[in-house]
């Protein structure tokens, strides 16, 4: 059996109690202290959800008590939702119910919260706490959600073996043992605390926690890196942008040791701008989702010229993988299609959601094996190299040309001019489709669409470069994860272009 | 100090350069002034027209100053840029005039 993640983290609280845990907002959490904590809360989950066969629905924000809430239902054995705090109250409903949850715990009373936890509580003393309780590796533990860019979330139910074997992986991989500060830049319902908090608190490390509200403030994260000598250091493409913005006038961050780039592929201008950022840290480039987590690693050669997008390198130990073609079948040699994993650290299907389609054993596959279907159209390059072109639903077809508008979008991003772009593909009767870019600029006016039509030209074939390049001064719309709104943008464009059309012609 | 004026053998051909380049960007790059043009800047290398665009730019001529572009004429090399279109329907009315 694979030990679990709580009983680990047991582990270390007992053989190191005053280790720092956590950091948050200049406290320090040791590890006794947390471990007390989650036991504090562990009793008051089982006092609320007396029937350990239900799940709890969790609704919390970034903090240490609700770290210790997360490991307090771990310990207690309880499987456990834990949605994004943001979503609105209906949505967040309809979730626990889907999930089957017995009742909705928070740390605060607010609805749809049915019972506050406290995990601070009043001291107790020295008291004996009993061990956490023992479950089997097929148990469900987490049940983290999608991010819902469409409708309802998913829910992804992890189990207890998929979870340990996860924390194992990273630990190994990036080095997090007692003394090793991680950033956490996440919130805590994302797939990517995973590795910077749970693999974290499994293995005796720190995890600096990053106040969401204060995730876009450039002095503020480079401090937490530098002030808590943080060695590893996981983010989307946003974070690293934001340290190379703080660091190009302090200088580069000389703690870090392993930066990973995850959640979205890096535009070139940001990884250009990591270079300066950190002076000795290795780069990794990591390919995963909250269904499978991890399971391509591609660790970045600095010596070489860098070139977006990254590869995603090569399957980690114990995953299995095929791309499949137009035709469904597995390709045997380089080119272009969907790509399909199997890992270890995989959820066993939605839980309010069809599976058949998307976890399924392949006839080309390992028999009997599950494969998830990713939605990625990738291309195995002749070396055995694999690279992402975007997700599947964004290929469009252009006069014929088969053209993925989130790889347009890179391009334009790539233009030190671009701060925001999104390319939506509009139905149109001659071309199949046609691209429609809007485009906000770091500067108003610094460039025109003609020199971002030729930057294009030079990157891409013709059918790629969008019929429209509109250019706006307000952000772009932004989903509740924080992903650029394409269909608001869509549905925008399209009743702007339908308007015109409705007046009578003369 | 001299102004050096253009040696112009010929009588200038009437559609200008300017003209052209106000139809392309109004008919096919919203938010760009005339003046940004490049009168030479590759119009397809850049997705600004494609073969539809081409049609669009003939029946302009057509309608607007009378010049017919024939088939053999309609190809979108001829189109490339704004002095190729200028230079394409200069031609045409030659040819015609013949």
């Amino acid at each position: 059996m694979t030990r679990s993640l709580v009983a680990s983290f047991t582990a270390r609280a007992a053989a190191h109690p005053g280790a720092p845990a956590l950091i948050w907002e200049d406290r320090s959490v040791s590890y006794g202290d947390l471990y007390a904590m989650a036991s504090r809360a562990r009793t008051q989950v089982e006092e609320a959800a007396p029937d350990a066969g239900r799940p709890v629905g969790l609704l919390v924000r970034k903090s240490p008590e609700a770290v210790a809430l997360v490991l307090g239902c771990l310990m207690a054995g309880r499987t456990f939702l834990l949605p994004s705090h943001e979503l609105p109250e209906a949505p967040l409903k309809a979730l626990y119910q889907q999930a089957g949850c017995a009742v909705v715990l928070g740390l605060a009373d607010a609805p749809p919260v049915d019972r506050v936890v406290d995990p601070a509580g009043a001291p107790r003393g020295c008291e004996e706490y009993p061990p956490a309780a023992v479950v089997d590796d097929e148990a469900v533990t987490f049940m983290l959600t999608t991010s819902g860019s469409t409708g309802l979330p998913k829910v992804v139910p992890l189990s207890s073996g998929a979870v340990g074997r996860f924390t194992d992986w990273a630990a190994e991989t990036f080095g997090i043992t007692t003394g090793v500060a991680v950033l956490n830049y996440a919130p805590l319902n994302f797939d990517l605390c995973m590795l910077d908090v749970w693999t974290t608190l499994a293995y005796g490390g720190t995890v600096v926690l990053v106040d969401p509200g204060r995730g876009a403030s450039a002095g503020y994260l480079r401090d937490l890196v530098a002030d808590h000598a943080v060695s590893v250091v996981q983010g989307v493409p946003m974070l690293f942008q934001l340290l190379a913005e703080a660091t190009a006038e302090s200088g580069p961050l000389d703690t870090p040791e392993h930066v990973i780039f995850a959640g979205d592929s890096m535009p070139a201008r940001v990884l250009a701008g990591v270079s300066t950022t950190f002076s000795k840290a290795r780069w990794y480039n990591n390919y995963g989702c909250t269904e499978t987590n991890n399971s391509f690693l591609h660790e970045v050669d600095q010596d070489r010229p860098l070139r977006t997008p990254l590869p995603i390198g090569r399957p980690l130990a114990g995953v299995r993988w095929l791309i499949t073609g137009q035709d469904g079948r597995a390709l045997t040699g380089p080119g272009q299609g969907e790509l399909l994993v199997s890992t270890p650290f995989q959820s066993a299907g939605y839980v309010n959601a069809p599976n058949e389609k998307t976890f399924a054993p392949h006839p080309d596959g390992a028999p009997g094996l599950v494969y998830y279907r990713t939605g990625d159209m990738v291309t195995l390059h002749e070396d055995g190299a694999l690279s992402v072109i975007g997700r599947a639903d964004y290929l469009v077809k252009v006069r014929g040309f088969q053209v993925s508008t989130q790889s347009v979008e890179q391009i334009l991003l790539d233009h030190p001019a671009v701060a925001e772009a999104a390319v939506i593909a509009l139905p149109d009767p001659v071309a199949g489709h046609r691209l429609h870019a809007r485009l906000r600029l770091t500067e108003a006016g610094s460039v025109n669409s003609l020199s971002l039509r030729r930057h294009c030209s030079e990157r891409t074939v013709r059918a790629a470069i969008p019929s429209v390049i509109e250019m706006v001064t307000d952000p772009l719309p932004r989903t509740s994860t924080g992903k650029v709104d394409r269909n608001r943008i869509k549905a925008c464009v399209l009743a702007a272009e339908e308007g015109p059309t409705r007046t009578p012609q003369p | 100090m001299t102004t050096e004026s253009r040696i112009e053998p010929k009588a200038v051909f009437r559609i200008s350069e300017d003209e052209i380049a106000q139809f392309v960007v109004e008919r096919f790059l919203p938010g760009v002034e005339s003046s940004e043009l490049e009168h030479d800047y590759d119009l397809l290398a850049t997705g600004v027209i494609d073969s539809l665009g081409v049609l669009h730019i003939a029946s302009w001529l057509g309608k607007q100053h009378g010049i017919t572009l024939t088939g053999p004429e309609l190809t979108a090399g001829n189109f490339r840029s704004v002095r190729t279109i200028r230079a394409t329907a200069e031609r045409a009315e030659a040819g015609g005039a013949a």
